[in-house]
């Protein structure tokens, strides 16, 4: 069949058939995602601007791979060769079409596709299959459903290209994308499930290799270099009638690079204060937007904005279709900016990380505090923090108006008359627990004359891949002796102790936006003293 | 505005009912189904729109014990979630109540989503 190719700078050549060209990648809605960038990754590596569509396409490429080795390792007796070819085809198209739905900015916007009707029924309508339909709800019961953007995608996908996927094929596609295996005991349903496996697992699947892979290329971050090839070549299903999925033993030293690679993404790419701050100034800007595009229950962030019709509101000057990082910035720029939009557009007013990294806060607080102060403090940081990004105030951002805002709404509770009385009372306290440290806060900024502004940011303290249990339920197979084993059986790896839950950043404005100076070497007194500044919050928690 | 409740937001609050009014650290995941559209009712009814997040993500969190305030544990078949014991109700109302509207607390504390819990 004749093919296009697609040159990737990782993969070479990436061929795709032609009916698949032109019925869905060519389309507005696949096209799309060329205006969907990957990560919040470009405050620390500027060339971090790949998007959603070049890694789809790698996805696909990956699927390819996968499906190849996984049809060739299943006996034509114990299932059909069409069989074969179908399961194959829906895979690879998941994987083309795994992030279809995706809301602009990474997952930021993603939650806001839950205001949007019912997304679990709308869900189950797309895929029209009762045993999927029973899956949903029994996932619903467990509290273990799918993410926003997985579910969209499902959506958008069967709906604009459901006749490339085929009716009998959604329920398999759908399960693929949301990763919501089989529970059945059928040989055919097991072998599906180490399919969808490899489209959405906890350790190794090909949307986090392509990633993991692309991110590193793209950003000139130099990490582990993780042999796809030899990896996904060493893939296979289990002969026996459990139909499991199972590496080749040549494949161990690449699944521990795949894990030491994502650990190194995610301590020091993903967890770098200059990315939470990139994406706390996204969200809150998504956030307003969607405020702002809101009408009798209609939100900006639902199905008919990810289409070429759009959605319209009764200003007619908003409307939008095909949603993407455009709209946001476009609309964010124009139409609703504030003090936080601002600082996305300008580097020079950005507030900074007062320690820059998890090992700086271990240094200043945990070798000093001890761990029950500690717990106290992260329990006071994390509660403040919900406390003003859940609250409605205008801006998430520790200052007068925000202080005013909140004592004003704990005079509102005072008069209130629909509070049982005891609630008020507990409430008021938890408050003022909150307050506390606003006012801690203000006091030292006006000690020392510097603006009463701070941002607090809790970031989840880095937790190795090497600790989760998905990782250690790998399967081994040795061929010179006919055994599988577990991996957790066969290498030392999984010795690590559990550790703390979260940590914070504490961002402020510098006196002197133009300094040029680190903190220690500065002559014009514009920045925060780190030493002397967590010491003042230390003697402050109790 | 839209609001988001997370299955940590509904424990906590129904959490709170349930140890204040009758000395119980845990509910179950059905009961806090039930309280959550409960919740999501009345603030509608209020002229909030408010959305139940059920994700696997933080459930998978809870039952992995990566939580600083909750726990899961299964009990006869049932899927349940209870307060750390290292947890004081004013930490929890700390962080899960303090930030909520009037009509947030309301939807929460009324005698109908209290009738719900069976607190």
């Amino acid at each position: 069949m004749n093919k296009k190719h697609f040159k990737d700078p990782i993969y070479g050549y990436v061929e795709i058939e032609l009916d698949i060209v032109s019925k869905v990648i060519d389309t507005n809605v696949f096209q799309r995602l060329r205006n969907i960038r990957q990560t919040s990754y470009a405050p620390l590596y500027s060339a971090a601007l790949h998007n959603r569509f070049i890694h789809s396409i790698g996805v696909y490429h990956l699927g390819q791979i996968v499906s190849s080795k996984l049809c060739h390792s299943i006996s034509s007796s114990i299932l059909e060769s069409e069989s074969k070819q179908t399961i194959s085809k829906t895979f690879e198209l998941a994987c083309l079409l795994h992030d279809v739905g995706h809301s602009p900015f990474s997952h930021s916007g993603e939650n806001f596709y839950l205001t949007y009707g019912d997304l679990y029924s709308e869900l189950k309508s797309a895929v029209k299959d009762e045993a999927y339909s029973k899956t949903v709800d029994s996932r619903l019961a467990d509290k273990k459903v799918a993410n926003p953007h997985e579910i969209m995608s499902v959506i958008v996908a069967i709906n604009n290209f459901g006749e490339v996927i085929k009716q009998d094929n959604f329920d398999f596609f759908a399960r693929c994308i949301t990763g919501y295996t089989y529970d059945g005991d059928t040989s055919e349903e097991k072998i599906k499930n180490c399919f969808i496996s490899m489209l959405n697992s906890d350790i190794i699947d090909v949307d986090k290799l392509d990633y993991l892979i692309r991110d590193s290329y793209v950003t000139g971050y130099d990490n582990v270099i993780i042999d796809y090839k030899r990896l996904l070549n060493s893939i296979m299903i289990s002969s026996d009638d459990k139909f499991q999925l199972m590496y080749h033993k040549n494949a161990l030293s690449v699944i521990e690079n795949v894990v030491y690679a994502r650990d190194a993404e995610k301590k020091w790419i993903q967890n770098h204060p200059s990315v939470l701050y990139e994406i706390f100034l996204v969200q809150h800007a998504i956030k307003r937007i969607n405020n702002e595009y809101e009408e009798d229950g209609r939100h900006l962030f639902c199905y008919d904005a990810l289409t070429e019709d759009g959605i319209s509101f009764s200003d007619s000057s908003k409307k939008v279709c095909l949603l993407s990082d455009d709209d946001i910035t476009t609309i964010s720029k124009n139409d609703i900016s504030d003090d936080l939009i601002k600082e996305f557009y300008a580097r020079n007013i950005r507030r900074h990380p007062i320690w820059k990294s998890e090992a700086e806060y271990q240094s200043l607080f945990r070798r000093t505090l001890g761990e029950e102060l500690l717990d106290k403090l992260e329990l006071d940081m994390d509660a403040l923090v919900k406390f003003i990004e859940d609250s409605q105030c205008e801006l998430p951002v520790i200052n007068d108006d925000t202080l005013t805002f909140f004592e004003n709404r704990m005079k509102q509770l005072q008069d209130s008359n629909e509070i049982e009385e005891n609630i008020k009372n507990e409430n008021i306290e938890g408050i003022e627990g909150n307050l506390k440290w606003f006012y801690i806060l203000k006091e030292y900024a006006n000690k020392n004359n510097i603006e009463f502004d701070f941002v607090i940011i809790m970031a989840d303290i880095f937790r190795s891949g090497f600790t989760k249990k998905a990782l250690e339920e790998i399967l081994i197979y040795f061929p010179e002796f006919n055994k599988v084993n577990y991996l957790r059986d066969v290498t030392s790896l999984f010795q690590l102790k559990e550790t703390r839950d979260n940590y914070f950043y504490i961002f402020y404005r510098r006196k002197n936006t133009n300094c040029d100076f680190v903190c220690n070497k500065c002559k014009n007194d514009c920045h925060i003293d780190v030493a002397s500044f967590t010491k003042y919050i230390r003697d402050h928690i109790e | 505005m839209s609001v988001f409740i997370g299955i940590e937001d509904l424990a906590a609050n129904a959490l709170i009912l349930l140890f204040k009014r009758k000395g119980i650290n845990f509910v179950s995941f059905e009961e806090l189904t039930k309280y959550g559209s409960k919740v999501v009712e009345i603030l509608n009814q209020k002229g909030e729109k408010a959305t139940l997040i059920y994700s696997k993500d933080i459930t998978n969190a809870l039952e992995r014990n990566y939580s600083n305030y909750f726990e899961t544990f299964i009990r006869e078949q049932k899927q349940y979630i209870k307060l750390k014991d290292s947890v004081t109700v004013e930490d929890v109302i700390k962080k899960y109540r303090s930030y909520l509207s009037i009509d947030m607390l309301f939807a929460y504390t009324c005698r109908e989503s209290i009738e719900v819990l069976g607190a």
